[in-house]
């Protein structure tokens, strides 16, 4: 009663409230008219009315009239029929003081009977009322007897919703266990779960559905659960998409009928392939055919006992039809009853046909992507009664659909639902497991119509004959002829592998093109392979296992690839050769057999004198043939840079460019880095390509490849064949162009200087062979040091390297020195040398003048005034002359070696360098002269006068200490 | 899928242990089935143990799960949405024979 209590004074309360409204009678026969539509509360309400009442009906007996009269407060007033029963009994009771024991006893009990009829009338009432409210269930089925279809059930929009709750995926069935707890925990209480169903299915993983009017009925359910996922909300689930969520079948589901492939979950058996023979009644038990895994007993090991021990689930017998004798020899134990033809039973097991038929429970069967093995099938056709594919077909439903192809085109046949049987083309197959197709079949009247069939219920007709190609499975890729159509089965003759090979009907495709490509193979079509060490040859075929390889003796064998011992990888330089002509041969040119078929064909490799050519008119051999290169001529050569300059060039029979040329290659072969000509524009001045314009794209040594500006096309050509666009808009031939980019050539200048300017510091020659850096430079300053303190000396010096050096050295004015010195010129080397310097400065005719020609180029035509000094030059000629200061002094054309000591003419310097790296041997001749020289040198008188030439020169030279000394 | 021992009452679909079959009965089709007692045979026969989609049910009467898979007058409870097998064909016929008509939970029936 006590958990009652609170649930009293509600009703109390409740009652109260009534009162106002319809009275005490009126309450009164509520209680008792007991109304079904009256809630749980209100029964439990009646039903505490009438054990009170009567139990205080009952008590009544033993408490005295005053007490009872006294009747507590909280006695329900509207007791009627107890009140009444008690004001009778009060009065009996009265009546029976007088009368005796006995007779009181007996008004008692027939009180007492009375009050017990009534209350047993009351429990049957109440067991009626109880079995009318919840009796039923237990009494009779409730389920639906009415066939309702399912249609009718369709959700409507008045329906609850459904929301989809992400949960850890494996937690759904607990969750709704949980759920289901937390409902029923919370069913009585204030704020119960107002969800009317939760549900998970097992192809929708990672969710759970919850059926509620509100989306907050949904967050009280899974609050305080573990592996759900609230974070990003609940799905609504679409109204149209509910019958989805519950049907009884999934798609992936495979229907259990006998004949269908299983695979066994569990036991001895795991994974084992299994057909489904007969299914048990309930459909709980189903009998399956498998290839028993036998060992009858040979390897048990007994423990001391006697008892076998459990073996290891890790060993298990191979899987081997029952062989009887075999039983009856390992195994004596056991004995072996024969039950018919073939048909054995032992060790409670039976065994048909060497199979063993067991029955296995449904739970434990897999009938989803067994995927089937041929190996495996092949174990239970051991009777040639042919692999039922139709069944292979539904075991591999789903999970090898994507390898079952249909092409447009292709042939079929419908071998499941309705259109069994209808034949047609495919018309399309845009989805993997619809497929449409067009109907064939003459005898339907459905002909053309076009209709949808699922992937998995058609099949491919292949025709013997037909050329296929395997496109799943073990022998993927290998193509074919097919020899035999039986049923789904199709047997084909391999082309790589001769071989006969059976595959289902819906891996193949058709196929026109017989080599496949060799996947995964280290050869590939047109290789040099070595087969051994005499044998080599080129791959003219490239199957899947086999290679035919043609030999260098025409011979063509068919090689595995592991019987091919390597490739042969050749530079490009080793496979040259030489036809009957002794021309050049390499691969890509096209020759032609001098004698005997005659044949032509493109170079594909050469090795050793060996040719592999091929030919687009030759059919054997796919083209492909051998031949000597002694008995080919060129027809035409693969045309490439080297080539386009073999043709004779005309400017080269001119001697004197010749020489010309030797000449000027020189310093271009001295090129380091990139070419600077590159990205040069360029007009072309000879050939057929003349006043042409373009663009130098690259360039190697002295062919450039020029893009041209009007064809769109590059051009290789010789460099000297070009003029040079400056940035300035000068146009310069190659060789000027050349020359003057040395010149910019960089870090020299300073370098140069530096060395001179130690030079003059240490006041020794040697210095400034000291301060060299390069080769030019080093030249330079070699012959500098001479001029200086050699100074005449070294003029008088005689030696023509210096001379030279020295007149390209100083630019200007020393240049001019130098032509002085040539003058004096007494030694041959001079002369010969003087022309040269004359040709560079492309002054022209005679050798002195010539260099003052040269003088020109350094550019400072006043300088030249200074050139008037070189007349005193002539007194150079005269050597003692020059050993006089005065004559040096006169080298007012010294002065003039301000314009020495101009940057530009540093500048010139560079540009002579080139003749001072030519003329650089001599050098060593100079200082051999000088000791004897030096004593005339008057550097004193030489060093008064240069100042004011360093003055200016000051910022070339950049560091000497003595000419800063010079500048205060 | 299920937990050991669980059945799925191929009449009604509810989900209990073997025990509480035995013990209780189905809940919903004891009269029919009688479950309940020394005697597992019913409950072999008639309940199975394979069975996929649990549905908690709480409020049956306005669910529309409930009344798809036609559980709406069942008590609430776990039950399954497929149970797979089917009930014998005489308990079949002595249901006919009431007036109730077996729809098995399989999903081989469709309408």
């Amino acid at each position: 009663m006590s958990s009652d209590g609170e649930e009293d004074r509600r009703i109390d309360i409740k009652e109260d409230e009534d009162d106002d409204v319809r009275g005490v009678d009126d309450i009164v026969k509520a209680k008792y008219s007991d109304d079904d539509d009256e809630e749980d509360d209100d029964y439990d309400d009646d039903d505490d009315e009438d054990i009170r009442s009567h139990k205080k009906a009952r008590r009544n007996r033993f408490i005295d009239d005053i007490a009872e009269v006294s009747e507590d407060e909280d006695e329900d007033e509207d007791d009627e029929e107890a009140a009444n029963f008690r004001e009778e009994f009060i009065a009996g009771d009265h009546d029976d003081e007088a009368e005796s024991g006995p007779t009181k006893d007996i008004v008692h009990r027939k009180v007492d009977r009375a009050r017990e009829k009534e209350r047993s009338e009351d429990m049957e009432a109440l067991a009626r009322d109880y079995k009318e409210r919840y009796g039923k269930s237990s009494q009779r089925y409730r389920g639906d007897r009415v066939m309702v279809s399912q249609k009718l059930l369709m959700p409507s929009v008045n329906d609850p919703n459904i929301w989809a709750v992400r949960v850890t995926p494996g937690k759904e069935t607990s969750l709704i266990r949980q759920i289901m707890k937390k409902k029923i925990s919370l069913e009585m209480t204030k704020n119960p779960l107002e969800i009317y169903s939760a549900f998970q299915r097992d192809n929708f993983t990672g969710y759970i559905y919850i059926e509620a009017r509100k989306i907050e009925a949904v967050n009280q359910a899974v609050k305080g659960l573990v592996n759900v996922y609230t974070s990003r909300g609940f799905l609504l689930v679409p109204v149209a998409e509910y019958p989805d969520l519950l049907r009884p079948t999934r798609s992936t589901d495979v229907e259990m009928v006998p004949g269908i492939y299983v695979r066994i979950k569990r036991g001895l058996y795991k994974n084992d392939l299994a057909i489904v023979e007969d299914i048990s009644e309930n459909g709980l038990e189903v009998l399956c055919k498998v290839v028993p895994r036998l060992d009858y007993g040979r390897y048990d090991e007994f423990d001391e006992s006697g008892k076998r021990k459990r073996q290891s689930n890790k060993y298990r017998p191979p899987a081997r039809l029952f062989n009887e004798m075999e039983a009856k020899k390992y195994d004596l134990k056991h004995p072996i009853t024969k039950e018919g033809h073939n048909v054995f039973r032992y060790k409670t097991e039976r065994y048909k046909d060497g199979f063993l038929y067991k029955d296995f429970k449904i739970q434990y069967l897999q009938t989803n992507e067994v995927n089937p093995s041929l190996s495996e099938l092949s174990k239970f056709n051991v009777n040639d009664e042919g692999i039922d594919l139709s069944t292979i077909a539904q075991s591999l439903k789903q999970s090898n659909q994507s390898s079952t192809t249909f092409q447009p085109g292709d042939r079929i046949e419908v071998v499941k639902g309705e259109q069994k049987g209808i034949k047609g083309f495919v018309s399309s197959a845009e989805r993997k497991d619809v497929i449409s197709i067009k109907i064939d079949s003459s005898d339907s009247g459905l002909k053309d119509r076009i209709t949808e069939i699922p992937a998995s219920n058609i099949r491919k007709i292949f025709e013997s004959g037909d050329h296929v190609r395997v496109i799943h499975g073990k022998h993927l890729d290998e193509t074919g002829l097919v020899l035999d159509v039986n049923n789904h089965q199709v047997t084909l003759v391999s082309d790589q592998t001769q071989k006969d090979i059976t595959v289902f009907s819906n891996y193949l495709i058709k196929s026109t093109d017989s080599t496949g490509n060799n996947a995964g193979g280290q050869y590939e079509l047109h290789d040099l392979v070595q087969l051994n060490l005499q044998n080599f040859g080129i791959i003219i075929k490239a199957d899947k296992q086999v290679f035919s390889v043609l030999c260098q003796d025409g011979r063509v064998v068919a090689a595995t690839p592991s019987s091919i011992s390597n490739k042969i990888n050749l530079l490009r330089d080793q496979t040259m050769s030489t036809d009957a002509n002794g021309l050049e041969i390499k691969v890509g040119d096209t020759v032609k057999e001098r004698a005997g078929e005659r044949r032509q064909g493109t170079i594909l490799h050469i090795f050793k004198a060996v040719l592999f050519l091929k030919s687009r008119t030759i059919v054997e051999n796919t083209g492909i043939f051998v031949t000597n290169s002694v008995n080919v001529t060129t027809i035409s050569s693969k045309g490439s840079l080297s080539t386009v300059f073999k043709a004779p060039d005309i400017s080269k029979m001119n001697p004197k460019l010749q020489v010309d040329k030797n000449r000027q290659a020189a310093p271009v072969a001295q090129t380091v880095g990139r070419d600077k000509s590159i990205n040069m524009k360029v007009t072309i001045n000879s050939g057929p390509y003349k006043t042409y314009q373009g663009i130098i794209k690259d360039a190697n040594g002295d062919i450039a490849r020029v893009e041209l500006h009007t064809k769109n096309k590059i051009i290789s050509i010789d460099k000297r064949k070009l003029s040079f666009h400056q940035k300035n808009g000068q146009v310069e031939p190659y060789e000027t162009w050349s020359m003057s980019t040395m010149r910019s050539g960089g870090a020299f200048g300073n370098n140069g200087v530096s060395s001179y300017s130690n030079a003059i510091n240490n006041g020794s020659g040697t210095a400034y062979g000291n301060g060299s850096g390069g080769g030019n430079k080093s030249s330079w300053a070699g012959q500098s040091s001479g001029t200086w303190y050699g100074g005449g000396t070294a003029y008088g010096g005689n030696s023509a390297g210096n001379r030279t050096a020295y007149g390209g050295s100083g630019g200007g004015n020393r240049t001019a020195y130098g032509g002085g010195t040539a003058y004096g010129g007494r030694t041959p080397a001079a002369g010969a040398r003087t022309p040269a310097w004359s040709s560079r400065t492309s002054a022209g005719d005679s050798g002195n003048r010539t260099a003052y020609g040269g003088g020109t180029a350094y550019g400072g035509g006043t300088t030249y005034g200074g050139g008037t000094a070189y007349g005193g030059g002539t007194a150079y000629g005269n050597r003692t002359s020059y050993g006089g200061a005065t004559s040096y002094g006169g080298a007012t054309s010294y002065g003039g070696a301000t314009s020495y000591g101009g940057a530009t003419s540093y500048g010139n310097a560079s540009s002579w360098n080139q003749h001072g790296h030519e003329n650089s041997a001599p050098t060593p001749g100079v200082t051999s002269h000088t000791p004897g020289m030096s004593a005339p040198t008057p550097g004193g008188d030489w060093t008064a006068e240069t100042p004011s030439t360093y003055d200016r020169a000051a910022p070339t030279p950049g560091g000497g200490g003595g000419y800063d000394d010079y500048d205060e | 899928m299920s937990l050991r021992q669980e059945r799925a009452c191929m009449l009604c679909g509810v989900i209990r242990t073997q025990q509480q079959f035995l013990r209780e009965g189905c809940p919903n089709c004891e009269a029919e089935l009688s479950f309940a007692g020394e005697d597992t045979t019913n409950v072999i026969e008639c309940t199975s143990p394979s069975f996929e989609g649990i549905v908690a049910l709480g409020e049956a009467e306005q669910s529309w799960v409930a009344k798809w898979l036609r559980i709406d007058n069942f008590q609430p409870g776990l039950y399954a949405v497929k149970v797979s097998g089917k009930l014998p064909p005489d308990v079949v016929n002595d249901l006919e024979a009431k007036g109730i008509h077996y729809r098995p939970r399989d999903g081989s029936v469709t309408d």
